[in-house]
């Protein structure tokens, strides 16, 4: 596997420094993205995340938990890429710990990471498989587009995040979900050809930045190799337990292209498989 | 561990648990309408309901893996007796109006830390109570958020004041507390 690295420039190692960036991460993203949008994307890894929810609509409409959350002093703002999520602007106390958290109406969710679920619109009648499933944010969302009708087999390696998994998705009231804990590389010997498929891959990434600081130092090139290696066996394992015609999103929380674009390249190449728009406003498109 | 579906004898004795201790009939049969109930056989025996839509899949695939969940645990068995859980409850609460004990709001994250109800903490109480009884504690939207045990009837629910009138058995803050 390539780890694409470029040469150090007096402008790499003073955002590095001024940053706090390992060096190499900075020259990769000065030769992707150019000098200005590296600034901005810098900056942009300076500011705190802005908490976001998604409803449930599984128990409770939009606009009567929105109603109830106002009620109680929280400022929401409409996500505009998905019609039930909300940031929250102000809340005179954790979000996390209310009594409608508690009952299942919400949960929280990156605004970003609402999209996946999104686009991959499982229909009531399939059979959807969540690869790396824990805690569990995209498989209540798969939940609530099917409306707890078909069947969606979530997967996690982990125990601990298995058993939070489990939790959530009990709290949120998922009916339609089997949770097997054991490795997505194993997937096959569940013998099941899915009508969907999110991958939402592990991948320790720098995606997380404004939740995880220290990410700006550990990521050098050896967990980039490693996270690509499994990603990319994990992918072809997506592919192998896929309907004829089926669909496969892809998802990670990094930005280097050997999670990304890479591995999507070596998937549809081997397998010659088809790309389709997703049909969403935001992001960016891909390096080519 | 062992994942099977529920016996007919089991779903028989959660059905008579729930219409007895709740007091309305046909209130099981209402609640779980179209749901399979699958057993999870371990130290105890924990009852999960899954779209019956799905049964002939699911198990095919319980035949292939063992699953560590499924759909969502209405409760547990212990011996003989079925103990209804959170999500049970809250399955149930809607379509019943028995058994139910309204708290005002100020109570409610108390309720959720896991404390007792008090008399004051009362806004309204269902005429069905009895001393002993299994109740369903919500606050003023009508949301299952407890389920505890009358330590007084209805009549003296409201009266009691600063008394405790309705034992905590299981709030959800239990997800805050030992669900993450
Ligand atoms: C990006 S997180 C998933 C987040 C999740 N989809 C959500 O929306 O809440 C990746 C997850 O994959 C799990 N994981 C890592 N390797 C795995 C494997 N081989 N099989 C299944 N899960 C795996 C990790 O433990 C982690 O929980």
């Amino acid at each position: 596997m390539q780890i694409f690295d470029y040469k150090s420039t007096d402008l790499s190692k003073q955002l590095a420094q001024e940053y706090g960036y390992d060096e190499f991460l900075i020259r990769r993203y000065l030769t992707f993205f150019g000098q200005e949008e590296t600034i901005q994307l810098l900056e942009a890894n300076e500011r705190p995340l802005k908490t976001s929810i998604l409803v449930n609509t599984l128990r409770i409409s939009v606009d009567s938990l929105k109603s109830r959350l106002e009620s109680k002093g929280i400022k929401l703002e409409k996500i505009p890429w998905i019609p039930n999520g909300f940031w929250v602007l102000e809340a005179p106390f954790s979000v996390g710990a209310t009594t409608e958290y508690l009952l299942g109406h919400y949960y929280l969710q990156e605004a970003a990471a609402m999209l996946p679920a999104f686009v991959l619109d499982p229909k009531q009648n399939e059979v959807v498989i969540d690869m790396c499933a824990a805690p569990g944010g995209k498989t209540i969302q798969l939940a609530q587009l099917m409306e707890n009708h078909g069947c969606i087999l979530a997967l996690e390696v982990d125990l601990r995040r298995t058993k939070a998994l489990r939790s959530n998705l009990s709290r949120c009231g998922v009916k339609n979900a089997i949770i097997f804990r054991m490795s997505a590389l194993d997937l096959t010997q569940l013998d099941v050809q899915a009508d969907k498929i999110l991958l939402d891959a592990p991948c320790t990434g720098e995606g997380v930045i404004r939740k995880d600081p220290t990410r700006k130092k550990s990521r050098g090139p050896p967990d980039i190799e490693f996270c690509s290696a499994l990603q990319t066996k994990l992918i072809d394992v997506a592919v192998n337990c896929l309907k004829e015609g089926g669909i496969l999103v892809y998802s990670t929380c990094s930005l280097a292209p050997e999670k990304n674009e890479l591995v999507i390249d070596y998937v549809i190449k081997k397998h010659n498989l088809k790309v389709l728009p997703t049909e969403i406003e935001v992001g960016e498109s891909a390096l080519t | 561990m062992k994942v099977e579906k529920a016996t007919s004898n089991e779903i028989e004795r959660i059905k008579k648990t729930i219409d007895q201790d709740f007091e309305e009939q046909g209130l099981f049969d209402k609640a779980f309408k179209d749901m399979e109930f699958v057993a999870v056989r371990g130290r105890w025996t924990e009852i999960f309901i899954f779209p019956k839509e799905n049964s002939e899949f699911l198990v095919n695939v319980l035949k292939r893996y063992l699953p560590y969940s499924l759909g969502i645990c209405i409760g547990e068995f212990h011996d003989k007796f079925f103990r209804i859980g959170l999500e049970g409850i809250y399955e149930i609460s809607k379509y019943t109006t028995k058994k139910k004990v309204w708290i005002i709001p100020k109570a409610e994250q108390l309720v959720l830390y896991g404390r007792d109800v008090f008399g004051s903490s009362v806004s309204r109480v269902c005429s069905y109570i009895k001393k002993n009884d299994r109740v369903i504690v919500v606050n003023e939207f009508d949301d299952p958020i407890a389920i505890g045990k009358a330590l007084v009837p209805s009549d003296e629910i409201k009266e009691a004041g600063n008394k405790v009138v309705i034992e905590n058995l299981l709030d959800r803050g239990w997800y805050l507390r030992k669900g993450r």
